[in-house]
């Protein structure tokens, strides 16, 4: 049993008994890991707030070879997320890319690259007051990269023609863009609108820390929320149920504009 | 493992779906039991089948009752014009235990969380809402300081404010006893936020 340490993200935490909690995390060096943390409900216990989750954490465990739960040694807050946490809005989004690793990442599959886009996603939502919804969609698209999914939007990939014209047409299984005339009869397609495609391919030029800079309507932001999606379910399969969206839907009334358009 | 009585080999399948009992400890009991007086083993199980029968939940705040409303809703003794919020009925007790609060509860039955699918329609906000008439003066939230719990009480206070009722939070920070020197910056945080005049 070897002892590690990594910086890490609370993704779930869960009580075990009554003095245990079941944390899943996604680390630096170890990608998605759960983590049996003994003493976690010791009301005068050093890690209570460190135990949180949405809460950036320095983590040493001893890491069980061939097991899925592993012992937390010692959980240390390195940054609380306090804006986050002091706001319904960016609570129910910063929900989001935690669900989306969550569902879509094998266990125990570092990315360092991943858990960097996760941190400047949270970083982003604790230190940003508009355009919320922008950085979590760039984090979307950014995941689409990550994992090699992201669609080919330089060029129709039938002619090669590059000008942005009103309407395409996304070629979801072949991974790119057609012109409407282009488009192969039969396959599985999305019709993308001439501004859509530009936010995208602004999205591929700009850092996250930019993207909440957007300005674009009510009915823009459901078209670019419905293409990501859907683009994202028909290659990941885990990622058909998103509760966190559903509570961005069911919440509508309640939660800030910023935080849904 | 197969035992001789089908009835044993139930008791132990039954018992091992307890949270935190496993087959061996199931076992043990069944054990135990099966060494006590046929008195002792009749009471418990009266006793587990009287919780199917008699327990049901509250109309008003969803405590766990043994009538149509519970004995706090019921009581001519609590302060009418108080609601304390709660996430589970068990935590009812935790205040009740302390002897300083006079008003009456009432029970979410959970909290928001975005990563386990809960919503606000799987909690009793609805039933929250409609007990909100003039005659109640102030709402406590006493949902747990955690992510999901400051979540849920954000969301209430989204709802509650508009009606002019006072809202107010349990404290957070520092537990009686704790070393400040221990504590992270979270919960210093929070004690520093919610700090009361001496």
């Amino acid at each position: 049993m070897a002892i590690h340490k990594t910086a890490a993200i609370v993704l779930h935490s869960q009580k075990q008994g009554e003095t245990s909690k079941i944390l899943l995390l996604y680390t630096r060096q170890f990608g998605t890991i759960s983590l049996m943390v003994k003493g976690a409900h010791n009301i005068k216990g050093k890690q209570w707030g460190a135990l949180q989750t949405l809460s950036r954490v320095q983590l040493v465990f001893y890491h069980r070879e061939n097991r899925s739960l592993h012992y937390g040694q010692q959980v240390d807050l390195e940054d609380p997320y306090k804006k986050i946490h002091n706001s319904l809005g960016k609570t129910v989004l910063a929900s989001i890319p935690c669900e989306i690793i969550l569902k879509a990442e094998e266990r125990e599959h570092p990315n360092s690259r991943l858990f960097d886009l996760l941190q400047q996603t949270m970083e982003g939502l604790e230190n940003k007051e508009s355009g919320l919804r922008n950085i979590i969609r760039c984090f979307e698209w950014q995941y689409m990269e990550l994992t090699g999914i992201k669609p080919r939007l330089d060029r129709c990939l039938q002619c090669g023609n590059t000008a942005i014209e009103e309407k395409h047409t996304l070629l979801i299984d072949q991974g790119g863009l057609a012109c409407l005339a282009c488009a192969p009869p039969g396959l599985a397609l999305l019709p993308i609108s001439g501004k859509a495609l530009a936010y995208f391919r602004w999205l591929d030029q700009i850092a996250l820390d930019r993207s909440d800079q957007a300005q674009i309507s009510g009915t823009l932001g459901k078209e670019i929320d419905f293409l990501l999606l859907t683009f994202m379910r028909y290659h990941v399969e885990t990622l058909k149920n998103l509760s966190s969206l559903q509570l961005v839907e069911s919440l509508r009334d309640t939660l800030p504009k910023d935080a849904q358009e | 493992m197969h035992y001789s009585s089908s009835a044993v080999e139930r008791a132990v399948m039954e018992l091992s779906k307890l949270p935190g009992v496993g087959r061996k400890s199931a076992q043990r009991m069944v054990f135990y039991l099966l060494k006590q007086s046929p008195q002792a083993v009749n009471d418990l199980s009266t006793s587990l089948s009287d919780l199917v029968q008699k327990v049901k939940f509250c109309s008003i705040c969803n405590n766990i009752a043994e009538e149509e409303t519970c004995e706090i809703c019921r009581s001519e003794k609590r302060d009418r014009s108080i609601i304390c919020v709660v996430e589970e009925a068990n935590d009812i007790w935790a205040f009740e235990r302390t002897g300083d609060y006079r008003g009456l509860y009432h029970v979410l039955g959970g909290v928001l969380s975005p990563l386990d699918g809960i919503g606000p329609d799987d909690l009793h906000v609805k039933e929250l809402l409609q007990r909100l008439d003039d005659s109640v003066h102030e709402v406590i939230v006493a949902t747990n300081p955690s992510t999901e719990g400051e979540a849920t009480a954000l969301y209430l206070a989204k709802l509650i404010k508009p009606l002019a009722i006072k809202l107010t939070r349990i404290a957070r920070g520092i537990p009686v006893g704790a070393d400040l020197e221990h504590a992270d910056e979270m919960t210093l945080s929070r004690a520093l936020e919610g700090r009361a005049e001496i």
